[in-house]
């Protein structure tokens, strides 16, 4: 860019005087810095100096023509840059950031469902009507099975308190099984689950009833 | 009070550059506001060795937190609150007590320097800003109409170009030569008065 000279009226002085007045477009301001660095820096700075040494006087402000530490300072802040507060993200910084985020929302989403299932479970068992029947509880589980669905049944046991013989007969939401056929199979097999609970919560455990996939479907 | 609307537009041109690391555009800043931190600095110091030392000092930590300053409020009034607090840390660092109120932005600004400032200053420097002071002045007041009115409407009424152009029914162009040519007057007045003591 071509250095300005500022010795009488020109584009120098003229650039000052409209960065004082903040009238200065950008390049005005480019051409007065570009200059500060050339053989007429001394006088632009001389300049800017004693113009703002006239706004003041006209202002009624108060000067002070002796003081100027701007040097000082320059020479305090030279190979000192600006700290920035907020620095810009490099990639890696933003493929780490979002994994973070990714991982946070699957976690979210997975509490979500395991949650909504828990919550479904509670709704099921809350359904479940446990009434006294005497029958079922002589006649066996065997004899409960539609023919041709006969499922093997595993007993497994853990720890249980000491529960009252009851007699009972389970019976689960219909809206939750459409299917007549699971759902009577499904009533049995928790009322299994009653029964077995009774003979072998006496001992400490608890049963539960395992089913196979092959035993859920029937056909 | 003036409403240096105008000024900020100056500030933020050259701030916008020095955040970039630009030093000359900050050179510029400290040219522009030395006196004013000075003056703020004037309650809490008499020395002049320390004012100017704290006066640097406040500059040196405007440059570090450049980054800090969004442009919400008057780049001075940000500048002014960093000298308190380097004025009062000073005081407490040499366990002198601050004093109990601070000094407002406006009040910083039009603080007599001539009756507080140069308490401290030769006397010798404070009778020749004295007679500057008043030399400008009466420059200003022998200024031909034009010019003196277009000097006036920008300084003290703080007015853009284009509203100093519309109360004076000229261009925009000619509200720009004409400030210019006063100032090249007033600032003949002050280079000669320099140059001779």
């Amino acid at each position: 860019m071509r250095e300005i000279k500022i010795d009488s009226y020109d584009k120098g002085q003229e650039d000052l005087c409209a960065l004082l007045d903040g009238e200065a477009s950008e390049v005005q301001v480019q051409r007065i810095l570009t200059a500060m660095d050339g053989k007429s820096g001394k006088e632009v700075r001389e300049f800017w100096r004693r113009y703002n040494l006239v706004s003041a006087s006209v202002r009624n402000e108060t000067f002070d023509i002796g003081l100027d530490v701007s040097r000082d300072v320059i020479a305090a802040i030279t190979n000192q840059p600006p700290r920035t507060l907020a620095k810009s993200s490099t990639w890696p910084e933003v493929i780490v950031q979002l994994g973070v985020a990714a991982s946070v929302a699957m976690l979210t989403l997975f509490s979500i469902q395991y949650y909504s299932d828990n919550v479904r479970f509670d709704q099921t068992l809350r359904n479940v009507e446990v009434e006294s029947h005497n029958e079922e509880l002589h006649s066996g589980p065997a004899a409960q099975f539609p023919s041709g669905f006969k499922p093997n049944i595993n007993v497994r046991t853990v720890s249980a308190g000491l529960i009252r013989e009851p007699e009972l007969k389970v019976t689960l939401d219909s809206q939750l099984f459409q299917d007549d056929r699971i759902r009577e199979h499904i009533d049995r097999k928790v009322s299994e689950y009653y029964r077995q609970s009774f003979h072998i919560g006496r001992h400490g455990e608890q049963p539960f009833v395992k089913l196979k996939k092959s035993e859920v479907a029937p056909d | 009070m003036i409403d240096h609307t105008k000024s900020n537009v100056t500030d933020c041109q050259l701030l916008s550059r020095a955040k970039r690391g630009d030093k000359r555009a900050f050179e510029l800043i400290v040219i522009k506001y030395q006196q004013k931190v000075q003056n703020s600095l004037t309650r809490f110091l008499k020395d002049q060795d320390e004012l100017n030392d704290l006066t640097q000092e406040v500059f040196i930590k405007a440059y570090k937190a450049l980054s800090a300053f969004r442009g919400d409020s008057q780049f001075y009034t940000w500048l002014h609150r960093i000298a308190l607090n380097t004025a009062k840390n000073h005081l407490v660092a040499k366990s002198r007590r601050p004093p109990t109120s601070d000094i407002q932005v406006s009040d910083a600004e039009n603080y007599n320097s001539f009756n507080q400032l140069h308490n401290t200053d030769t006397p010798e420097n404070i009778l020749f800003c004295e007679q500057l002071d008043q030399i400008l002045k009466e420059t200003v007041r022998q200024l031909p109409e034009d010019l003196k009115c277009v000097i006036s409407l920008r300084e003290n009424k703080d007015l853009s170009y284009e509203e100093i152009a519309k109360i004076m029914g000229c261009p925009t162009g000619t509200v720009r030569s004409r400030l210019f040519r006063a100032r090249e007057i007033l600032d003949e007045k002050i280079k000669t008065l320099l140059n001779d003591r």
